[in-house]
């Protein structure tokens, strides 16, 4: 038979007690904190995980943000690029009406002053800012107006291209994928040669309202600045398509990108949230043991020969 | 009847010395160390008569301690390895908070610093994107030499209890000493000092707490000290003693040696085999050495990662970039370099650009640059649609074929040209124009610190396994701790209802005991009644 020593079964009855009482705290920390693992040794494998996942969510909104400024940047040169061509198009409507046999020398003096405002129009499109503090097509570095508005030619020293892509003067953006966030005017507004749309605006401005210009000079700078108009109206589309096709990408990138967050964030719950039912119930146990060890100590450390002597 | 008389006055000196016994017993059922006593008794012979032999009465042979040597032995070892596990793994889980992970850690830090980065990259031009990237670059250098002094002064602490424990040691050594006198002093009664011997026992637990001791008991009660690698402690009322002191192999940290007589020998955690000095020595040099070792690479693996990226690149001036961190020489002292968000290496030296006049569909796929490079302006000339040659690097001219999509890599940076090239279409690597508004060298640094988070990553899963692995040594060995602590209260504790039975049945003894006397004096009365004449 077991003889069991008073002092040491108080001791014992306390330590339980404690125990209990340490698990208890435990539980009550993680209910409190809504977290399994609140330190590493918690579960180890876990924490090192959640680490991992957290850089991985923080490097997805890096990305994220990256890709935001780019759709932010495509955005504006697709709506600014469709305001070009709006504008484009209807120089070329006043060119064919300029054409018209029937015009006099005072019709062709009005066209050429809308020609004129549309020249300058372009010239305030080509220079638009981007609203970061840089130019729509101003391309790399950029610190001021791609286009000088008075001359309409290209600012000196032109922009220096970069790295990437046939197209100089672009910047690109994003970690895994690159986007463009800026356009080069000058492979827009200018042909391979370096003639610009608005020299060749201005060009058939200055014939236009020449009173003097034979018919058959006018007919030829006609023809020269619809040429001129054409290619320019074809440039735009071009590069409002690769705008086009960058957020087309963009919209998939961001897609790829919210489910791999939703992923990463439901994998970092698996791994550091508490399970609450679980948590509760083990709290519930703990506190039923608890009391039943309080209950039992109480009624045993009661329990003395001395009382019957 | 002076016989019965005699037996009579036996008996009431043995009950009521059983009663005292029992009474001490009770005295002390709450003094930790000690061991339940008991009256030993013995009858005192016969006396031979005619008719045979007469008992002569008890006789008290002793008290004696209820004692197993071999459980407190068992008790004292496994005092100091619980002592010893259940510090290191204290001292882990304070060693683990320090390295905290998520919002607050070194891996998010790094985190915000690439985010910072990566505004750069959007927009290099922009002094406030480049001013908050040294901000950011400061609090991780900030954030790592937190930890690392946290980590030092937790270093400090453990040496400071290292020190306080070997003064309690050598207290209680001089203890032991003392009580080894006094016992062999009254050893020659030939009698146990029964409260003596708790007392030594209870100051060996005591000892045990702060390193593992071995006893070895002597011929003349007297008990021998020797440390867990055989080191003499104590042997018989000469005690040696720990002296604490800077380590001349490494005076940053505190060496405890063995001083016995003249002769000093250095102690190691092996040499005290358990109890908490055992524990901080080991959390010292193992745990914290080791952790304060791969703090000191992660840092150093920062450090490279974005310096090199530095190096490569040129700041918003043109210029060469410097260093972003600067690392001390003693420990970690990890510095921010930066003075000012012009001098982010965001840009690339050199650029790549198709000719001017080409007349081929020949596109540049990607241009990137890996290494050091002159930022020679370069040209690759196309004397056929197959083959090609670069003019204008340091180390002269150099010729290749040409495949599409194939990659060309020189002088640092390589070439991935795409679409098929006119003879004479050229593509030129020139030197870039416009420094302050590339970002091309601030992305490279965000793709190359990916493994820097992991790193932390694993050291944070390390220190978490280590910890772990110490608290479940920590509940193991409490619990063979509680079973020692069980079989030796099982022999040596005091049972209250136990003593409560013994007094009862020592209480009549001594009334039976006094009646006893009683009969054998009312048979003298009636002796005297019966011969008064």
């Amino acid at each position: 038979m077991t003889r069991i020593p008073t002092m040491y079964a108080h001791q014992r009855a306390l330590d339980a007690m404690a125990q209990r009482r340490s698990a208890l705290n435990g539980d009550q920390l993680q209910l409190s904190t809504g977290k399994r693992v609140n330190d590493p040794s918690d579960d180890p494998l876990a924490a090192a995980q959640a680490e991992r996942l957290r850089s991985q969510l923080a490097r997805i909104s890096i990305e994220n943000r990256m890709i935001g400024f780019a759709r932010q940047m495509l955005s504006t040169a697709d709506s600014t690029l469709g305001q070009v061509s709006d504008a484009l198009q209807f120089a070329r409507e006043e060119l064919v009406s300029a054409g018209n046999g029937g015009r006099s020398s005072a019709d062709r003096a009005l066209i050429a002053q809308q020609l004129s405002g549309v020249r300058d129009q372009l010239v305030s499109l080509a220079n638009s800012r981007d609203g970061a503090g840089g130019y729509v097509f101003g391309g790399q570095g950029a610190t001021t107006a791609p286009f000088d508005a008075s001359s309409g030619q290209p600012v000196a020293p032109a922009p220096a291209p970069t790295a990437q892509g046939s197209h100089p003067g672009e910047q690109y953006t994003g970690l895994d994928a690159k986007y463009t966030t800026s356009q080069d005017g000058r492979a827009i507004f200018a042909d391979a040669a370096g003639n610009t749309l608005f020299a060749a605006l201005d060009t058939i401005v200055g014939v236009l309202g020449d009173a003097n210009a034979s018919a058959a000079d006018v007919s030829a700078a006609l023809s020269t600045a619809t040429d001129a108009l054409d290619a320019g109206l074809e440039r735009v589309l071009m590069a409002r398509t690769r705008a086009g096709e960058q957020l087309r990408a963009i919209d998939a990138h961001e897609t790829a990108l919210a489910n791999g967050d939703l992923d990463a964030r439901e994998r970092l719950s698996d791994l550091v949230d508490l399970d609450y039912a679980a948590a509760i119930s083990n709290f519930q146990n703990n506190r039923t043991s608890l009391e039943a060890a309080m209950t039992t100590y109480a009624q045993i450390a009661r329990l003395s020969l001395f009382d019957y002597l | 009847m002076a016989g019965l008389l005699g037996i009579g006055q036996s008996a009431l000196m043995a009950a009521y010395a059983q009663l005292q016994t029992t009474g001490h017993n009770i005295a002390n059922a709450n003094t930790p160390g000690y061991s339940r006593q008991e009256a030993v008794f013995a009858t005192a012979g016969g006396t031979y008569t005619g008719g045979g032999f007469l008992g002569m009465g008890v006789d008290l042979v002793t008290v004696q301690r209820s004692y197993d040597r071999f459980l407190a032995g068992e008790l004292a070892s496994s005092t100091a390895a619980s002592s010893a596990d259940s510090t290191r793994a204290a001292y882990l889980e304070r060693l683990q908070r320090v390295l905290a992970s998520g919002d607050d850690g070194i891996g998010a830090a790094i985190d915000d610093l690439n985010a910072a980065l990566a505004d750069v990259v959007n927009r290099a031009s922009d002094p406030t994107a480049r001013e908050v990237v040294v901000q950011r670059a400061d609090t991780l250098a900030q954030r790592i030499r937190n930890a690392d002094s946290q980590m030092a002064a937790l270093g400090r602490d453990a040496d400071d209890q290292i020190a306080n424990a070997a003064g309690r040691v050598n207290e209680l050594l001089t203890q032991f000493a003392g009580l080894n006198g006094r016992i062999s002093a009254v050893q020659a009664s030939g009698h146990a000092p029964n409260d003596l011997l708790d007392e030594r026992d209870r100051v060996l637990l005591q000892l045990n707490e702060y390193m593992k001791v071995t006893a070895l008991a002597q011929d003349d009660g007297t008990v021998n000290l020797f440390a867990a690698g055989g080191e003499g402690l104590l042997v018989g009322t000469r005690a040696a003693a720990l002296v604490v002191g800077a380590d001349p192999s490494d005076p940053s940290k505190q060496r405890v040696s063995l001083q016995n007589g003249t002769a000093t020998m250095p102690m190691s955690a092996d040499s005290f085999g358990g109890g908490s000095i055992a524990g901080w020595m080991n959390f010292r040099d193992q745990d914290l050495a080791q952790t304060r070792g791969a703090l000191a690479k992660l840092a150093g693996d920062i450090a490279q990662t974005y310096n090199d990226r530095q190096k490569l690149g040129v700041d918003a001036a043109g210029a060469a970039g410097k260093d972003m961190f600067a690392i001390g020489s003693s420990g970690v002292d990890f510095r921010s370099a930066l003075d000012s968000g012009s001098e982010l290496a965001a840009a690339w030296p050199v650029t790549a650009q198709l000719g001017a006049g080409n007349k081929g569909a020949l596109k540049i796929s990607s241009f990137d640059l890996a290494g050091a490079t002159s930022a020679s302006a370069v040209t690759i000339t196309f004397d056929t649609a197959a083959t090609y040659r670069i003019v204008g690097l340091p180390g002269g001219t150099v010729t290749g074929s040409y495949v599409s999509g194939a990659t060309i890599a020189q002088d640092g940076w390589s070439l991935t040209l795409r679409g098929t090239p006119v003879v004479g279409d050229e593509v030129e690597i020139v030197p870039n124009a416009s420094p302050g508004t590339d970002g091309r060298n601030a992305r490279a640094m965000i793709t190359e610190s990916a493994p820097l988070t992991d790193s932390f990553a694993t050291m944070v899963g390390e220190i978490g396994a280590r910890t772990q692995s110490a608290q479940a040594s920590r509940t193991a060995s409490a619990g063979l701790l509680s079973n020692a602590q069980a079989a030796q209260a099982e022999v040596s504790g005091v049972n209250l209802d136990e003593e409560a039975a013994r007094l009862m049945q020592y209480q009549q003894m001594y009334q039976a005991a006094a009646k006893v006397i009683q009969a054998a004096q009312s048979m003298f009365d009636s002796l005297l009644a019966a011969t008064a004449r």
